[in-house]
Formats: C-alpha cells, sequence, structure tokens
C-alpha cells in the first residue's frame, strides 16, 4: 500500500506527461485537465501518506532497489525516502503545481497549440521535483536535478520564437550547468570515498567520521557550488532574472517556488553533512548574506513586475541560506515553505496584471489604471505583506525566525536586518506605485473572459493567499508550532518579543522611505542614475564581469576548441577514423573475393598452422 | 614395409595433400569432384590402416568406411546435380565465375 | 623384400601417380580415367589392409558407381561445359605451398604421435563379423546412412530436374 501511494507520488505526472505528449491532435485540447487532475492525484497521495503515517516524524519510510552492483562495497541504488522533510516539500511542490496549473488554464488560454506542448512541460517539471524530492541516494538525486533543469530550459524558452527567451534558456542552461559540474564532482568523490549515497548513510556519524574533515568540507562545496546554480546564488545569480521571459506561471513554479528552492532543499537534506564542516557552513553563511544583499538593493530600481519578484526570489533565496549557514536547519526550510506560497502568489497575481494590461511595466500599469484590479492588487498585498515581513503575514514569521538564528553573528545578523528594510522598501514601492500613483481607469475598457477563466485565475490567487497566511501561522505559537515541529522535532521557535519589535519597526521604515519617495516626492520615472543607483543598474556590473572575463575566455576558449574540433577531431580523427576504416574495408573486401577456393585456402592455412603449432 | 603402420598412413597423408592441391586448384567444379573424392579415400585408407594395426575390434574400421564410401555416393550424387544446376544457370563450371558473393 | 613389401611399393606408386594425374590432367576426361585407376590402387591397398570385402565394395561403389557417374556427367554435357581456361600459375603455386604445408602437419602428427599397438592375435577380418557388428551395435549409423542416401537422391532429382512450368 505504501509502495503504490509512492509510486502515484512520484508517477502520476510523468503518467500525465507522457498521455499529453501522447495525445491525438483532436484530443490536445483536454491537455490541461490531464495535467491539473494527475497532479492533483500526486498531492492527494501524498496527503494520504501522511495521514497514513503521521509518525513519520520519528521513522522515516525508505524503499530502495539495487540498481547495479559493481562490488561488495560499491553498488547503486533507486529509491525513495519519506521524511518530514521531504514530505513537507512534497506538499507545497505538488500543492503549488496543482495551483499554478489552474492559473495557466486561463493565462495560456490564448496560446492554441502550444498549450498541450506547455502543460506537458509542466508535467514533466512537477514528475521531475517530486521525484528529485523523494530520492533516497544522491545520484538519483542528481539525475532529477538536472531533469528539472531541462524543464526549466524548455519552459523559459517556451515561447522560442522570441530571440530574447532563447536566449535567457541558453544562459540558464549554461550557468546552472557551471554549477552542477561542482555537484557532479562531489558525487563522484563520495562514490569513490563512501560507495554508498544514500543520504541515510551520508549523514550518518560513521560515514562523517570516515572521511577527512578537508574532504568533508571539500564535496559540501562543491554540492554548494550546485546548489549556487540552481538555487541562483551570489554569482550564480545572474540567470534567474532573465529566466523571466518565460511565462509567468513558469516563473511561479520553477523560478520562485520549487525549482530553485530544491537547493535549499539539497542543503538541508545533507545538513548533517554540511555541518560537520564550519567553514562550508561559513560560506554558505557569506554567499548567502552577499546573496540577499545584492537581491533586494536590485529589486528596488527594477520597473518590471516580474524583475522585481526574481531580484526578491534571488534576496529570498539568500535569507533561506542564511538560516541554513547559521544552523537554523528549520527555519531555512520554515521560510522556504512560506515563500513557496507567497511568491507564487505574487507571480501569479503579476501574471493576472500581465495578462490584463499586457505589460510588464509597473509605470504603464499604473498608466492604464491598475486600480480597477481590485482582487489582484488584495492578494498582491497579502503577498508583498508577508514579503515584507508585516505581522500577522506569513512571511513576519519566517523571517523573524531567521533573524532569531542570526542573533549571535552580528554582522549577520545586521545584514539581514538591512536586507530586510530594502525588501520592505521595494514592496511598499510597488504596492503604492500600483494603487496610489494608479490613474482612473477607463471602465469601458472592461472585455469579459469566460466566467470558467475568470474563476481559473482568481482560484488558485484566492487559495494560495489564504494558504500564506495559515502556513505563516502553522508555526506560530497559536498552532503549537505544528509546522516547525513537523520540520524538525527539537526545533523551539520561540520568538522574543525585541527581534519581532525590531523586524517590524526596521520593516516599517522601509514603508515609511516609499511613502516618502513615491508619495510625498512623486517621484516619476525615468530617474537618473547616479552613485549607487548607477551600481545598482549596471546589477552590481555581474552580467558585465561574467560576458568580459568569463564571455572573453570561453570565447578564446571556444575558438580554440573550434580549431581543434575542425583539424584534429574531425579532421585527423574523425575523418582519418573514417578514411583508414574506408582503407581497411577496401584491404578486407580483396579478401572477400567471394571465390571459394580463396576461402578454402584461408581454412587449410589457418588449420593446418593450428595444429602445426599445437602439435608438440 | 607392408606392416607398418606410418607407411599406410604417409601414403593416405600423401594422397589427401594431392586432395588438397586439386581442391584449391581446380577451376573446373567436376575436377575439384574429384579432388575430394581423393580426399575421402585417403580418409579410408586411414581408417583401415588403424582398424588394422591399432583397433582391437577388426570390424569397427571396415564398418565406418562402408558407411564412408555410403556418404561418398550420396555426396556425388548431389554434387553433380547441383554442378548441373549451376551450370543451368551461368552456362559454366567454372568455380571462379561462382563468385556472386564478392566483397 | 617380401612380395608384400613389393605389392605395396608398387599399388602406393600407382596410387600416387594416378592422383596425380587425376588432378593435373587438364581435360576432365582425362582425370576421370586417372581417378578409376587411383580408385583401383586404393582397392588393392585395402587387400593389403585384409579388408577383402572393402577392395571390392571399393571397387563396385566407387570405380563401378561414382567414377562412372563422373564420366557420364562429362560424356552428356555440351562440348564447352568442359572448357578449361589457362592455368593460372600463381594459384597453382600458392595451392602447391598450401597442400605441402598440410602434408607437413600431417607428417609432423603422423610422426610424433606414438601409436599404441594393438596386440590382439586372432584378429576376425571376415565379413560374418562384419555384418553382425553393422546391423548390431552400429545399427543406428547404418539406418541413418541409408537414410541420407534416400534423401541425397531425393535432392539430386528435385534439383536436377528441369523446372517447366514456371517459366
Amino acid at each position: 500500500m505504501e509502495l503504490f501511494l509512492i509510486f502515484t507520488i512520484v508517477g502520476s505526472p510523468l503518467i500525465a506527461f507522457l498521455m499529453i505528449a501522447l495525445l491525438p491532435h483532436r484530443l490536445k485540447r483536454i491537455a490541461p485537465l490531464l495535467s491539473i487532475s494527475f497532479i492533483f492525484l500526486s498531492f492527494l497521495s501524498s496527503l494520504l501518506f501522511f495521514l497514513k503515517h503521521p509518525q513519520i516524524q520519528e521513522t522515516p519510510f525508505e524503499v530502495q532497489w539495487t540498481w547495479l552492483q559493481a562490488n561488495r562495497n560499491l553498488s547503486f541504488n533507486v529509491g525513495f525516502l519519506m521524511d518530514r522533510l521531504n514530505l513537507l516539500m512534497l506538499f507545497v511542490v505538488s500543492l503549488v503545481s496543482f495551483f499554478v496549473q489552474v492559473f495557466s488554464v486561463a493565462y495560456m488560454a490564448d496560446e492554441g497549440r502550444g498549450q498541450s506542448r506547455y502543460f506537458a512541460f509542466l508535467s514533466l517539471f512537477s514528475f521531475a521535483m517530486i521525484n528529485l524530492v523523494a530520492s533516497n541516494n544522491l545520484l538519483q538525486t542528481f539525475i532529477f536535478w538536472e531533469l528539472v533543469g531541462l524543464a526549466s530550459y524548455l519552459l523559459i524558452g517556451f515561447w522560442y520564437q522570441k530571440p530574447s527567451a532563447t536566449e535567457a534558456s541558453r544562459k540558464a542552461f549554461v550557468v546552472t550547468r557551471l554549477g552542477d559540474l561542482g555537484f557532479y564532482l562531489a558525487v563522484a568523490l563520495l562514490t569513490l570515498h563512501l560507495g554508498n549515497l544514500n543520504f541515510s548513510a551520508l549523514n550518518s556519524p560513521e560515514a562523517i567520521q570516515s572521511l577527512s574533515g578537508g574532504m568533508i568540507t571539500l564535496v559540501t562545496l562543491l554540492i554548494f557550488t550546485g546548489v549556487m546554480g540552481k538555487s541562483a546564488q551570489f554569482p550564480l545569480h545572474i540567470w534567474l532574472p532573465d529566466a523571466m521571459e518565460g511565462p509567468t506561471p513558469v516563473s511561479a513554479l520553477i523560478h520562485s517556488a520549487t525549482m530553485v528552492a530544491a537547493g535549499v532543499f539539497l542543503t538541508a537534506r545533507n545538513y548533517a553533512l554540511f555541518s560537520a564542516s564550519s567553514i562550508s557552513m561559513e560560506t554558505i553563511l557569506i554567499f548567502g548574506t552577499l546573496t540577499a544583499f545584492v537581491g533586494a538593493t536590485l529589486a528596488t530600481i527594477q520597473n518590471d513586475i516580474k524583475k522585481i519578484l526574481a531580484y526578491s526570489t534571488i534576496s529570498q533565496l539568500g535569507m533561506m541560506m542564511m538560516a541554513l549557514g547559521a544552523g537554523s536547519f528549520e527555519a531555512g526550510m520554515f521560510h522556504l515553505t512560506t515563500h513557496a506560497f507567497f511568491k507564487s502568489l505574487l507571480f501569479l497575481a503579476s501574471g493576472a496584471l500581465i495578462h490584463h494590461f499586457h505589460t510588464n511595466d509597473i509605470w504603464e500599469m499604473a498608466q492604464k489604471g491598475s486600480r480597477s484590479q481590485v482582487l489582484t492588487l488584495l492578494v498582491i498585498a497579502v503577498g508583498g505583506l508577508s514579503l515584507a515581513g508585516i505581522f500577522p503575514f506569513a512571511g513576519f514569521w519566517s523571517k523573524d525566525l531567521i533573524l532569531e538564528a542570526l542573533e549571535h553573528k552580528p554582522v549577520f545578523h545586521a545584514a539581514a536586518l538591512l536586507v530586510s528594510f530594502f525588501t520592505s522598501y521595494y514592496v511598499f514601492r510597488l504596492l503604492f506605485i500600483l494603487y496610489f500613483r494608479s490613474e482612473t481607469p477607463h471602465a469601458h475598457e472592461e472585455h469579459h473572459e469566460s466566467s470558467l477563466l475568470t474563476f481559473c485565475m482568481n482560484f488558485p490567487l484566492i487559495s494560495l493567499a489564504v494558504g500564506s497566511l495559515i502556513v505563516g501561522f502553522m508555526g506560530t505559537d497559536l498552532m503549537h508550532h505544528k509546522l516547525l515541529k513537523f520540520i524538525s522535532p527539537e526545533a523551539e521557535g520561540k520568538l522574543s518579543i525585541e527581534l519581532m519589535m525590531t523586524g517590524t519597526g526596521i520593516a516599517v521604515l522601509g514603508l515609511a522611505v516609499a511613502y516618502w519617495n513615491y508619495l510625498k516626492r512623486k517621484i516619476q520615472p525615468p530617474i537618473t542614475a547616479t552613485g549607487f543607483r548607477r551600481v545598482l543598474e549596471k546589477k552590481y556590473f555581474m552580467d558585465d564581469l561574467f560576458e568580459k572575463v568569463f564571455g572573453r575566455m570561453v570565447l578564446a576558449f571556444s575558438a580554440f576548441l573550434n580549431w581543434f574540433d575542425k583539424q584534429m577531431v574531425n579532421g585527423k580523427m574523425v575523418n582519418g577514423t573514417a578514411w583508414s576504416t574506408l582503407r581497411l574495408g577496401a584491404l578486407l573486401t580483396k579478401v572477400q573475393s567471394g571465390e571459394l577456393q580463396d576461402y578454402l585456402m584461408i581454412v587449410f592455412v589457418i588449420a593446418s598452422a593450428v595444429i602445426y603449432f599445437l602439435v608438440k | 614395409m607392408s606392416e607398418s603402420l606410418i607407411a599406410y598412413l604417409l601414403l593416405s597423408g600423401t594422397l589427401a595433400a594431392i586432395g588438397v592441391y586439386g581442391f584449391l586448384e581446380r577451376r573446373n567444379l567436376i575436377g575439384i569432384l574429384i579432388s575430394i573424392e581423393l580426399i575421402l579415400n585417403a580418409a579410408s585408407i586411414n581408417f583401415l590402416a588403424f582398424n588394422k594395426f591399432v583397433s582391437p575390434d577388426k570390424g569397427l574400421g571396415q564398418a565406418i568406411v562402408l558407411l564412408i564410401i555410403g556418404l561418398a555416393a550420396a555426396e556425388a550424387t548431389l554434387a553433380l546435380s547441383i554442378i548441373l544446376v549451376l551450370y543451368r544457370g551461368m552456362t559454366s563450371i567454372n568455380i571462379e565465375e561462382a563468385n556472386h558473393l564478392k566483397g | 623384400m617380401t612380395l608384400q613389401n613389393l605389392i605395396f611399393i608398387i599399388l602406393s606408386v600407382t596410387t600416387l601417380a594416378a592422383a596425380v594425374m587425376a588432378v593435373s590432367f587438364k581435360k576432365v576426361i582425362y582425370n576421370a580415367f586417372s581417378l578409376m585407376l587411383c580408385l583401383g590402387g586404393i582397392a588393392g591397398i585395402f587387400f593389403l589392409l585384409s579388408s577383402e570385402f572393402l577392395a571390392v565394395m571399393e571397387i563396385i561403389v566407387y570405380v563401378g558407381a561414382i567414377a562412372i557417374a563422373i564420366i557420364f556427367a562429362i560424356m552428356f554435357s555440351p562440348p564447352h561445359f568442359m572448357h578449361q581456361p589457362e592455368r593460372n600459375w600463381p594459384k597453382t603455386v600458392r595451392s602447391i605451398a598450401i597442400s605441402a604445408f598440410f602434408f607437413a602437419t600431417l607428417y609432423k602428427v603422423l610422426t610424433t604421435t606414438p601409436w599404441g599397438m594393438s596386440t590382439t592375435q586372432e584378429a576376425d577380418f571376415s565379413i560374418q563379423h562384419l555384418g553382425k557388428i553393422l546391423l548390431g551395435i552400429y545399427t543406428l549409423p547404418f539406418e541413418v546412412i541409408s537414410i541420407i542416401l534416400f534423401i541425397a537422391i531425393l535432392g539430386a532429382l528435385l534439383m536436377a530436374r528441369k523446372r517447366e512450368a514456371h517459366e
């Protein structure tokens, strides 16, 4: 029964993907239905699994089969592990996937033919992501890690007619691959030194003792490079803002809620291993802080609503990493959960705006009368307040938990406060521009969509808004820390009043500055770039750096490779091989004269020779 | 000499070698058939020689040679009919022209 | 030199000479006649090996049936059927070399193998004994040979038959 449930959880999106891919043309219209129902099935199964195993916190459920048995010390397994950590992730992934897919029905309604391709890719992504989460060993995780990357590539480049979209998908693919190289090396090293890649074995005290300290540091740092690529950590964050070229629901699902959180999840998964190396933990903390700061500051100057959210995602991922690096595993995972809800909510709401106004620019939206979209603005407010960490929204609880975790590291604590100031600033900037700076809408321009599509658009927004409220409370005293206890039974989750006050104070300060800038001084776009702002507009010169340094290096290297490929590989090796094969073949055809007696001669010579030299 | 095994074996060996030569050199299919008969007979001589000097049961070698003669008869019949069919198809029995399997 | 030895030498020389002729003449009909001579010599050798019955069978089956069948096949064929092209010297040399190597191999095997000579004196070469074992313990090979002969004759007839209806 457990096995059946697990297979339903991990397999149903694959079935959906295959069915959609194989649908005959006339039936392509039911693709969304298939995709949605199968992901819902997956969600229901994980819920059922949880209900059948309420004690999953104490006793994880694991099944595995041997895939390859090299020798007694080295075997590769396929298997699934169900414990508190990935059950939580399964809920998040399948639920957010479900809402995003429902929303996509409305958002992609005008796509026509492309719709079935879109839903097929979404199902593929869900399949890969759920399997990534459910795998019980590092190699399997790595395989699905790459598959998620592929699905992300396919979906960013969904509008392949747009050169910028294909460009962005390529960038995302290449940059994350750069990080995955490290991950791959880590897998290889661990295989070499432990021979068993199961998470339970990796994180067992024996394994950690059998590895030298340097090796643990090396391996965890290598894994972290993979995490940096996937979770858009500085300096590999550059692909994420470009990834916004994809359809907005995709950004909501992949590039905010689930896939980019995979890095955080992986770190949490191997937390025992990571904690064994203080150097790695420090590195994670530093990179997390840098990422959080860079993301938050960059988000303050963007005018494209999706770019704001993208940089905000980067910054929030940095915050999660900070929590993990500071040693508070449950704070990181809790923030991941709440973030998944309120960020996908924000993305979907921005998708609704984009769908309505046909623009990404917040100033243009304001000009076209964004104030009329009351429901959308309301849910943006819920998500935004949550993001800014205003009481009592979800982000408030999780962010304060992170601040709490950082309390004994003053520098990082200050950095986190600074980040929350910027976060609150850009959130209120967005809200003020969209609501208070909005022109009066032209009422007659309304075009009515069918009620089903309106429902598909509003239902996920409302559900996610409610969900992100509830999720926040589940981590608090009011709900007896249900969620926190679920993540980690030892978690205390006590928040001190001073900390709450500081957090809220910082957020209110951000609000005040935003109020001053956008409602009192009425800053208008475009704003002349000076000083720090110019640095921001250049995105800390990271893209330039990559362009100049890495780009040049890569270009030179690829020029060399091109030469090498043409001259050596193609010229000498491939053509040479082909040529020599042909010559050899021509020589051998002489042997194949077709004449019986020639063959007989060979037979006699060989038979005689064998006998002659065998007989002593 | 007539009572030494080696003499008979050398005789049959020489006969077989001559047969092999004809087998490899002749282009006429009937010539090849003749060479095969020589090789078979060399084998028969071998069997009878061993029968006389080595085998304790003097009937065994003779029985085998009888079987060889029977097989040779069957082989000759078939070979001749194959030659006939080949000739009908190619209007020649030169084995060097039957090289359609040339690579 | 005993009479037996003399006979053995004469028979051997005849047989080998006839064998050489059987493979070296250019005209096939000469080859066939040489083969008959060679087979006669071999029958004599069988006689020397105390297998009188087989000597007779050799004459009857080989000389009387197989060689005659070959000669008939030659004589019933149109003249150009037997056209013999010029000798291909490289091929001849190659064949001689290979058969010499083959002979060398046989020679090495023959001379290096210790043949365990039988010591039984009361040798029974009689035809009665042959008949008994052929229809006794060796019935199966005997029957198999008869089936092979039967199938070979059927197959030969089938193949050689002129196909009319289809063409």
